[in-house]
């Protein structure tokens, strides 16, 4: 029986804090959805999901002890990582180095693989902390095979100042950008397992992708990829 | 800064002139935009740091960049379908199946993935 769920989101274009639920729904009956008490919310969303979907929660595939060690050595002395590896969802709109890219429509779902970092600097300035993040596309080819690809890269800090700035972010643009292509090279050696399977759909659910209950998430920290597999 | 503006550099002279009378040690660091004197010292028992910080005043740091991966030529030719929130777009592209079809073709999925799994060195 086909899972109907809804969520809510307190941002516009479905961001940010994430109220959800799911019930299994038969087609031709209403579904009942009793939120006496859903606060304040600026977006909504609701997908039937079918008996065949394939839900992967991202999170726990990327914030890995193999993947801590790759991004760590990446980023060498340049910073310190001091977080968890996140993925969560976000609109095209929202990406930093967005562009109008033919082809590609605002509300276009891409993957933010983030966690945070920290720079010491000379006593003379403050130290610096902020989030380093990678920017993901999954797609299925006019032939239903999976691919992602590595879209981009971003940082964004607090402190450096008055003077360390300009060294910071020397050091992060030698490193931030070449580890693209080790995220890229990790994808495509997890895509191995799907290389024999073929999908109708591809699509991004928030939060672990629950199929049943209530609860809540935060869509920009924590989304699942779900897949409708071929016969 | 101190190469190209003559009276920030002599400035920065004067003040590091005035922090050696003082007897005060000091470094300078100078970027085009901005420069930073810098130094400790202690006064009866009491332990100082100094810093002098001479920018223009239009200058704001940049603490955030980003940038995309090159695009190689016919790289996105076999697109299909990505993860979007145009649902009308996706719709049409999705064949239904009964519960007991998509339950199945879920289950096969699942078997086929898991032996993948396990022959996979991943």
């Amino acid at each position: 029986m086909p899972v109907l769920s809804n969520y809510w989101f307190d941002d516009p274009d479905f961001r940010g804090n994430t109220t959800f639920m799911s019930i299994r729904h038969p087609a031709g009956v209403w579904a009942w959805i009793n939120w006496s008490n859903i606060g304040s919310k600026d977006s909504t969303l609701v997908w039937e999901r079918e008996d065949r979907e394939i839900v992967i929660d991202l999170t726990p595939q990327v914030d890995t002890g193999r993947i801590r060690t790759l991004i760590d050595r990446m980023m060498g002395s340049s910073a310190r990582r001091t977080s968890g590896i996140s993925a969560g969802w976000i609109p095209w709109k929202y990406v930093p180095y967005h562009y109008n890219r033919p082809g590609w429509n605002d509300l276009d779902l891409l993957v933010k693989i983030f966690f945070r970092f920290h720079v010491d600097t000379p006593w003379y300035c403050t130290d610096a902390d902020g989030e380093i993040a990678y920017y993901v596309r999954f797609s299925l080819t006019v032939g239903g095979s999976l691919r992602a690809r590595v879209d981009g890269w971003s940082y964004d800090y607090d402190g450096g100042g008055p003077f360390c700035t300009g060294e910071i972010n020397s050091r992060l643009n030698a490193s931030i950008p070449g580890g693209m292509r080790t995220l890229q090279t990790e994808l495509d050696n997890a895509l191995t397992l799907f290389s024999d399977f073929r999908f109708d759909l591809v699509y991004l659910l928030p939060g672990s992708g629950n199929t049943s209950g209530t609860g809540s998430v935060n869509v920009n920290n924590r989304c699942s990829l779900a897949l409708l597999p071929r016969p | 800064m101190a190469t190209n503006n003559q009276m920030a550099g002599e400035v920065i002279q004067k003040l590091e002139n005035c922090l050696k009378d003082l007897k005060i040690k000091s470094e300078t660091q100078s970027n085009k935009d901005q420069s930073i004197i810098y130094g400790k010292f202690s006064l009866d028992k009491e332990h100082y740091q100094l810093v002098i910080h001479i920018r223009k005043e239009d200058f704001v740091p940049v603490t955030k960049a980003g940038g995309g991966a090159e695009i190689k030529s016919g790289e996105a030719d076999d697109e299909g379908i990505t993860p979007n929130l145009n649902f009308q777009s996706m719709a049409s592209r999705v064949k239904a199946y009964s519960e007991e079809d998509g339950l199945k073709i879920k289950n096969q999925f699942l078997e086929k993935a898991k032996e993948r799994l396990s022959k996979l060195d991943y």
